[in-house]
């Protein structure tokens, strides 16, 4: 078969490629003042690549260049779900680009490639591939930690993300070059079969078994499972805002896509070998479930307790990739389930608090005290999200976190699906908290019970920037809260100020993904179940 | 005792060892038969090296003198040939100085790694058909990988001598040498592709026309970042003497001083047959099987003096001026010419993919057109780019103290251009 | 044979004394020179292995470039004598590296490696795995040893644009993508339309091609 055959199945991969491209070309011509219209190109380029790609490759089973990638259900579900998490990280970061950071085209065209590394980790079957997209992937990911340049903590994480990167890469191929010199292959579904085949040839080779086990690590330090978490909450506090969401939502649901492919294709195949890795995986996963929840009890930064939040979450995952079986699609139909809720409810909560930081320019969680009267609709948004990610029904967190544990104990990690729970009712604890902060707590300085102090001042300002932005066309609309955050409105004026429409745009459509996902999610489990069979069967 | 090296070794492929090594093997003990081949080879590399250096360092003095209309050497030997020999024993009898504050081992190690490389280089060129000391598969790579070890050996003198000045000319020159590597490494693609292997053997039989004119633009190219990984004069940064005293190798003296020299002039001599051998048609010639060697020899001689003929004519480039031309000019050049080759080798070979004399005739019109295009292209460009800033502030500006930030540092006092 | 046997254990002294030497002088420019020792030697490996390509891959990237930007790094460090001030950890983080040595030299001795049928080993043969741990007669006689070497560079390069090229062509973009972002993250602030910032680009502007230079390596 010649290697062309199939190349048009990866038009939306070149089309990605070009896309950024065009966005670094046109950096180069559109003036100063425009350059939020790359943020737009990208958006629009990456929605109709969305549509291309459902178009297209709805329903393709193919793989390409002797078994390197497949394009499959599996790989179009994620490829979707990256670009929509690519718009949505474009569409929450545009303020904060615009407001606070240099080079903005190459800002975005970064985030383009960074989409492509992970729809290209998503489609490798084999190891190579799957490292050098996962590289593409990181390197964006380091020049976009410490994309602020005069700040020092992001140069701070940037530098500790790219050590513990390149440290957790080399395990990572140090893992590859052992499983390639004992088989002598790279391909996933190869990988199986001799591993399957080590039984009947009676051959000792535990460097297999640590090649195999590297591998893990290396995939750990990327999902930032427990022992090898410490990069992260350092990392994401001193990333960007939008970035830290990217880092929480994007980075980790890649990780786990290869984690998916590569268990499912490569090691749940092997039988009896694979029970005894779940265990070590179970017990990674519960030991990670519980550091980070617990860690984050006593977390005050609001990056950082999203840090250890993502970390526990991580650990809720691994459970389900733990409990992956032939038998039954349930554990990884939850895995993709939950990295969709995840996903969506973690827009909604950084969608609010990136808009946040843009009008105050703080991150730490007493900040945010009495958000519930000057910013209603940012702290409903932000408690919604809370709520979801502590798994309170109605919302997404409950239905992700109710049908990927069913699917663990169903798999007879009963004792890991218990713990997970607990873990879960922890989180409630200081998920519970921002929301105290935001709604009972009153603003710094000020009486629990406000006097209207300072509210004209803010009225007046917020009159005048209506007029000025005039988004929407409703510069009058109710003054905010009397009770609440009076004294946030004296020291931060940006809080009387509307969200912009970008920020409403992603905690609505955020809002209705978690609403919808918590209420009725079959249609979406449909077409999980057809991306579960494409990588178990 | 009859020792003969079978295919199996690693160091059949050295023709010469295996010759000598089964000649001598008739005699001798096969272990002992090693070693004599092995000094053979290295008997042979290191004269080379000696020699040709000797012998470039008169003619670099006698021309330059000629071109500066003076004499040049002459008192000592029939037209100063000689005069090499009277250098080489000045230097050895000269103190051997190494300033108290060196880092004295690394100070040491300099001049073998500056020579080191100078002899590997040379160790793969095919002097004449068959009679290269090692006909490597890969041997354009193996030349570029030992010449970028050169690098090292700068950083090593400039650091170890503990001098603000050899510190300054071995970043000057460390920077232009990694620089230049990359339009050289792209440049020389096009010849591989036109060649369709790697070893300098198949390289020059594939030259039935001479690469220089199917490759103009790699030639030029090729030429341009040797002379400065050669640190030859319109890029010789790293010892500009009117700057920075004589770079990075401003502390060595005596026999040290001696093989640095050595080193450099060996370094163009060795770089003069590699061109020779990638663009000039190496040993062919008429009567290729017999006089190959001294085609070689006279090809290698003419780029040698055209070498000196440059350095005698053009001025020294200022440090940013130098990496502009690298990255603004020669490496854009090498990139066209590289997808241009590509391409003319896709429509032009024919089944086999064979090119014959007639297709690297029709790419060789092409390149040209092209390179002529690029030259107006870029020269136009470069040239906006590379104008000197001027020692006031452009018209229309009022002048400002700008914050340390935004003013990089610049180690080059401006205007030195010559 | 012994010529090999020979060369392997010097090789082997140098690149082991290099690399303890990388750990414990404390002069971080001769630990960095050490290094480029040991990229030779690994080189040297290579060549034992018949594997010409990879052995002067390895000697132009390793020790031709990164350990140049290696050295890059140490000049603009301070202090670069002293080395790194000593922590309470180092003890302990010898005790974990030689447990680590133990266990990968025990491991790597244990394997029996590569104990597939030649039929299932759908192997990518990078380095071509039939020559490279043994440079006996007879494998390479069934490796068909001229052929073989001939063929190295070739069917490396096949690979990369064959098979591989979707990785290869991946990596391009990697490149570009970490090339865009360094810039991105050194280069100063785009000026803006005002006399102030348009003297500041003139002036850095010809210093501008120095920093692109160093950058893009």
């Amino acid at each position: 078969m010649p290697l062309t055959a199939n190349l048009d199945l990866l038009t939306p991969e070149f089309a990605l490629a070009g896309l950024a491209f065009l966005v670094f070309a046109a950096d180069l011509v559109l003036p100063e003042g425009r350059k939020h219209w790359l943020g737009w190109l990208s958006v629009a380029g990456l929605l109709a690549l969305i549509a291309v790609s459902v178009i297209m490759l709805w329903g393709v089973e193919e793989t390409l260049y002797n078994g390197l990638l497949a394009v499959d259900d599996f790989s179009l579900w994620f490829k979707v779900l990256f670009m929509v998490i690519g718009v949505f990280i474009i569409l929450s970061s545009m303020d904060f680009v615009s407001e606070r950071l240099e080079h903005q085209g190459e800002f975005y065209g970064i985030v383009l490639f960074s989409v492509l590394g992970m729809n290209v980790m998503a489609q490798s079957r084999e190891l190579l591939t799957a490292y050098i997209a996962l590289e593409l992937l990181s390197f964006s990911l380091y020049v976009l930690a410490a994309y602020a340049r005069d700040n020092a903590k992001s140069n701070e994480s940037g530098l500790k993300y790219i050590i513990i990167g390149a440290f957790s890469s080399a395990i990572l191929l140090y893992g590859v070059s052992m499983v390639y010199g004992v088989l002598g292959v790279t391909k996933f579904e190869a990988i199986a079969a001799g591993l399957a085949a080590i039984p009947d040839t009676g051959a000792v080779s535990p460097s297999l078994w640590v090649g195999v086990a590297l591998i893990l690590v290396g995939l750990g330090f990327k999902v930032a499972a427990v022992p090898f978490h410490m990069w992260a909450p350092d990392v994401y506090e001193g990333a960007p805002y939008p970035i830290t969401a990217y880092l929480s939502i994007g980075s980790k649901a890649a990780a786990f896509a290869l984690v998916l492919r590569l268990a499912a294709e490569g090691f749940v195949p092997v039988g009896d070998r694979w029970e005894q890795w779940q265990l070590i995986l179970a017990v990674l996963a519960a030991v990670t479930m519980l550091v980070g929840n617990l860690v984050a009890l006593a977390q005050r930064n609001l990056k950082r307790l999203m840090a250890y939040s993502s970390i526990g979450h991580s650990g809720f995952i691994l459970a389900g990739v733990a409990a992956l079986s032939l038998d039954s699609n349930l554990p990884s139909n939850g895995v993709m389930l939950y990295l969709v809720g995840y996903s969506a409810t973690n827009f909604v909560v950084f969608g609010g608090l990136i808009s946040f930081f843009n009008m105050t320019g703080k991150e730490m969680m007493s900040d945010l005290a009495g958000l519930g009267g000057t910013q209603p609709f940012l702290a409903a948004s932000i408690a919604i999200g809370m709520f979801s990610l502590a798994g309170l029904p109605i919302f997404a967190g409950f239905a992700i976190k109710f049908y990927l544990f069913t699917a663990v104990a169903d798999e007879g990690f009963l004792w890991l699906a218990g713990l997970a729970v607990f873990a879960s009712l922890v989180s409630l604890y200081y998920y519970l908290q921002v929301v105290r902060q935001m709604y009972i707590e009153p603003a710094e300085g000020e009486p629990a019970y406000g006097h209207g102090y300072g509210y004209e001042h803010v009225d007046a300002e917020h009159g005048e920037q209506g007029a000025g932005h005039n988004e929407s066309g409703e510069g009058d609309e109710p003054a905010p809260a009397r009770r609440y955050g009076a004294a946030q409105f004296e020291t931060h004026p940006a809080l009387g100020r509307r969200p912009s429409v970008t920020v409403i745009a992603v905690l609505g459509a955020g809002l209705l993904a978690v609403f919808w996902i918590g209420v009725y999610p079959s249609p979406l489990l449909d077409t999980i179940e057809a991306a579960s069979k494409a990588i178990l069967s | 005792m009859n020792c003969v090296l079978g295919p199996d070794n690693i160091l059949y492929d050295t023709v010469l060892f295996r010759e000598v090594y089964n000649f001598v093997g008739q005699v001798l003990p096969c272990w002992l038969s090693w070693f004599v081949a092995g000094f053979v080879i290295i008997f042979l590399l290191v004269n080379a090296v000696l020699l040709g250096a000797a012998a470039f360092s008169w003619m670099e003095r006698r021309l330059i003198g000629k071109f500066q209309n003076r004499l040049g050497p002459n008192r000592w030997g029939p037209f100063g040939l000689f005069q090499p020999i009277a250098d080489m024993v000045k230097l050895l009898f000269k103190e051997d100085l190494t300033p108290g504050t060196a880092d004295k081992l690394v100070f040491l190690a300099v001049p073998v790694a500056m020579v080191a490389p100078v002899m590997l280089m040379l160790a793969v060129v095919p002097f004449a058909k068959d009679t290269a000391l090692a006909n490597l598969n890969v041997g354009v790579l193996y030349i570029l990988a030992v010449t970028s070890v050169t690098s090292i050996a700068i950083f090593m003198a400039g650091w170890s001598s503990n001098n603000r000045f050899a510190l300054f000319g071995a970043a000057r020159g460390v920077a232009v040498l990694i620089s230049y590597e990359v339009p050289v490494v792209v440049s020389l693609l096009g010849v591989v592709m036109l060649a369709g292997s790697m070893s300098l053997a198949d390289v020059v039989s594939a030259q039935t026309l001479p690469f220089i004119i199917v490759q103009p633009m790699a030639f030029f190219v090729f030429v341009a970042g040797t002379a400065a990984e050669l640190n030859r004069t319109p890029f010789d940064m790293a010892e500009a003497e009117s700057e920075l005293i004589a770079g990075y190798h401003t502390e060595y003296s005596g026999i040290k001083f001696a093989m640095i020299q050595a080193a450099e002039f060996g370094g163009v001599m060795a770089a003069s047959g590699v061109i020779v051998t990638l663009f000039l048609g190496g040993w062919e010639g008429p009567a290729a099987h017999w006089l190959g060697w001294l085609w070689f020899l006279l090809k290698t001689m003419a780029v040698a003096v055209g070498f000196i003929w440059v350095r005698a004519t053009f001025p020294r480039l200022r440090i940013d001026q130098l990496l502009a031309l690298a990255w603004k000019f020669l490496l854009p050049v090498s990139l066209i010419n590289l997808l241009a080759t590509a391409l003319e080798i896709y429509f032009l070979r024919d089944a086999s993919g064979v090119l014959t004399r007639g297709d690297l005739g029709i790419m060789t019109g092409i390149n040209l057109a092209l390179m002529a295009g690029c030259v107006f292209l870029f020269g136009s460009l470069v040239r906006e780019k590379v104008r000197p800033v001027a020692p006031g502030l452009p018209p229309g500006v009022t002048p400002v103290i700008l914050p340390a930030r935004e003013s990089p540092a610049r180690d080059l006092p401006a205007g030195e251009t010559d | 044979m012994l010529f090999q046997d020979v060369v392997f254990w010097l090789l082997t002294v140098v690149a082991v004394g290099s690399a303890l030497g990388v750990v414990l002088i404390r002069d971080l420019f001769r630990a960095a020179l050490l290094l480029v020792a040991v990229f030779v030697a690994v080189g040297g490996y290579f060549v034992l292995l018949n594997a010409e390509f990879l052995a002067v891959v390895q000697v132009l990237i390793y020790a031709g470039a990164i350990s140049v930007l290696i050295i890059f790094a140490v000049m603009l460090t301070r202090d670069v004598q002293q080395g790194n001030p000593p922590n309470r950890l180092q003890i302990p983080a010898v005790a974990l590296a030689a447990l680590l040595l133990a266990a990968l030299v025990t491991v790597a001795v244990d394997t029996q490696w590569s104990f597939l049928p030649e039929g299932e080993r759908q192997s990518v043969e990078l380095v071509q795995t039939a020559a490279v741990s043994d440079i006996s007669p007879e494998t390479l006689e069934q490796a068909g040893a001229a052929g073989e070497s001939a063929a190295q560079g070739v069917g490396l390069a096949d690979l990369l644009i064959g098979r591989f090229v979707l990785p290869f062509e991946a990596v391009s973009v990697l490149l570009l993508a970490a090339l865009i972002g360094a810039l991105a993250l050194v280069r100063p602030r785009p000026a803006p339309q005002d006399a102030r910032a348009s003297g500041a680009e003139s002036a850095s502007e010809s210093a501008g091609a120095g920093a692109a230079g160093s950058e893009a390596d």
